[in-house]
């Protein structure tokens, strides 16, 4: 019985994490907050998704 | 006398960065200008509060009723990334101008080894909640002190003159050291 518990937990976790981030991205931006970057560019980390995203606006 | 003894032992004795080694990512990426510091601090001390509170009442009602105290890692992990989420939103419909100024740190703070090391940290030490609200603020407020004491200084190292060699992060882990031994003398304070 405990196993079905810990699934149920783990199931409604990732259940309440895809909802947030499904509404998370369709939430429209504010007004001039379209192309904000963090000023981390001394941090190493080349694997930060964040990092990676500021590339790529940079390229476009 | 206890509450007090927690915050500052959070905060300077046991400050997440210069005696955990934890945090190190933001502390030597956001602190080369001062605006940027305290707006990821400012974050930081807001995302680790809420992920605490939760995370006490997830583990106390509802992991150790149904014995899955093993599973708090994961638990965890999945907690503070979906209150992130949620924080993100909220902040970009009701306040833009403090998602201009807190929003774009949040999704770096999701991979904060720090949020996760406080959650677990307060079910560890087995804290009341009164006691792990108090550590909730005591530890992250550490960290924006660290923050902002290192951007200051940094800011300070752009226009000094510094060896060739040293430029840049080098001569930023050595102030971080020297810092380091300087919060050993706050060890005698409780």
């Amino acid at each position: 019985m405990k196993i079905i518990y810990a699934i149920g937990i783990v199931v409604v976790l990732i259940g309440i994490y895809v909802l947030g981030l499904t509404l998370n991205k369709n939430t429209p931006v504010p007004e001039g907050c379209e192309n904000l970057k963090p000023e981390c560019d001394s941090c190493g980390i080349q694997t930060c998704i964040v990092r990676n995203q500021n590339k790529n606006k940079g390229e476009e | 006398m206890n509450l007090l003894t927690i915050f500052l032992s959070g905060m300077l004795i046991n400050n997440i960065i210069l005696s955990k080694f934890l945090g190190i990512c933001p502390f030597m990426g956001v602190s080369t200008k001062l605006s940027s510091a305290v707006g990821m601090g400012l974050a930081v001390i807001f995302v680790i509060f809420g992920a605490s509170v939760f995370s006490w009442v997830l583990y106390y009602y509802a992991l150790v009723p149904l014995g899955l105290e093993y599973m708090k890692l994961i638990c965890f992990i999945l907690l503070i990334a979906s209150f992130v989420q949620f924080v993100e939103m909220f902040v970009k419909k009701t306040s833009p101008s403090l998602y201009k100024s807190l929003g774009i740190y949040l999704p770096l703070i999701t991979t904060n080894c720090a949020v996760l090391y406080v959650t677990l940290d307060n079910i560890t030490q087995k804290y009341n909640f009164v006691e792990t609200i108090v550590n909730s603020i005591g530890v992250p407020a550490g960290f924006m002190l660290m923050l902002v004491i290192f951007a200051t200084i940094r800011e300070r190292l752009d226009s000094a003159d510094v060896p060739e060699a040293f430029k840049g992060n080098p001569i930023a882990l050595v102030v971080a050291a020297i810092m380091a031994i300087a919060f050993t003398a706050f060890a005698g304070l409780v």
